[in-house]
């Protein structure tokens, strides 16, 4: 009787040692994989950082060559006295109204990962003229935009006024 | 014995409790340091350029039949303040007052069109040798992005974006 009595002193013991091991090995795991997800989570964060900074580069330096393309740019003969880069109005019309032309420039925006490009008068007045406008894209894109002088000469006078060059980004899931 | 047990599992229990409120502080740490920073590299880019679209705008005010930009009539109003256009009452800088008021509230925003956007106040000056045309719109505190250039004559032109 005293003996059976032991025994099962002894099991209820072991038992409860078992139970203290399993929780302190969850608890190592439950350690270990905290570590891990905040090491992921650093990783993921600069991974994205980095791709977020890269692509908004390529989108910045894009609406740049958007203003400077000697296909849009003011000509020479254009009198600014600022000196700063303006789109020439007549382009941007010839762009919009001929799709031929714009289907030519396609495989430019494409490798640029441009979904759509335009530029947007929006002072004084606003009209909208479209350089590129991938056919049937759906997917997620992010705009950026920035401000530039859309000019022509009118009686041999420059006239200028507002727009902004809008450009669309593929944003890489929907590649 | 029966003491022991009790002990045993009352520190395996806190051992348990300890590791949850560690995952739990730790997951709510994570979900901020997930969340996405706004870059200002673009904002920088796009004030130079504004400032630049905006220098270049043709204005209504003509002077011997030619019109001038607001490039133009900063430097009138710097030289010939008191020069009249050729339509109207105004003079060369109070054409360029009222221009670059309408022009900068129209396509940036007025006071309560812009308190709630990520840029929230803007200040755009022009400072000549005769003084200082400015348009201020929005409450402007905070960090902002400045892009200062200059138009021959010592004209001083300095724009800034203040965002939040």
């Amino acid at each position: 009787m005293k003996n059976n009595l032991t025994k099962l002193k002894l099991r209820k013991k072991g038992q409860l040692k078992i139970q203290e091991m399993a929780f302190v090995l969850l608890g190592v795991i439950f350690l270990f994989a905290l570590i891990l997800l905040f090491y992921v989570s650093f990783q993921y964060r600069s991974w994205q950082k980095v791709a977020v900074q890269s692509e908004e580069a390529r989108a910045i330096t894009l609406l740049e060559v958007v203003a400077s393309m000697p296909e849009f740019r003011c000509s020479s003969s254009f009198s600014s006295a600022s000196e700063a880069v303006c789109i020439d109005i007549d382009k941007l019309e010839y762009f919009n109204k001929t799709r031929s032309i714009r289907d030519k420039y396609s495989v430019l925006w494409e490798s640029s990962q441009a979904a759509g490009v335009e530029v947007q008068e929006i002072y004084p007045d606003k009209k909208t003229y479209t350089i590129y406008s991938k056919s049937g894209f759906q997917g997620s894109s992010k705009t950026y935009s920035t401000y530039s002088a859309i000019c022509n000469q009118e009686y041999g006078e420059l006239i200028c006024k507002i727009a902004k060059i809008k450009i669309k980004m593929i944003m890489p899931e929907s590649k | 014995m029966r003491i022991g047990n009790k002990k045993g599992q009352e520190e395996s229990m806190g051992f348990v409790v300890i590791i949850m409120l560690v995952l739990v502080v730790g997951i709510v740490f994570l979900g901020f340091s997930l969340r996405q920073n706004k870059t200002v590299v673009q904002q920088q880019q796009e004030l130079s350029d504004m400032t630049w679209a905006v220098l270049s705008y043709t204005t209504n005010c003509t002077i011997s039949g030619e019109a001038r930009s607001i490039w133009d009539l900063s430097k009138d109003c710097d030289v010939r303040p008191s020069q009249a256009c050729d339509v109207g009452d105004d003079d060369v800088c109070a054409a360029l007052n009222k221009t670059l008021y309408r022009v900068l509230t129209s396509i940036i925003g007025t006071n309560a069109s812009i308190t709630n956007r990520y840029v929230h106040a803007y200040e755009f000056s022009i400072a000549t040798g005769s003084g200082k045309t400015s348009v201020k719109q929005g409450n402007r505190t905070g960090n902002y992005f400045t892009y200062l250039t200059f138009i021959p004559r010592d004209i001083n032109v300095t724009a800034k974006f203040y965002y939040s």
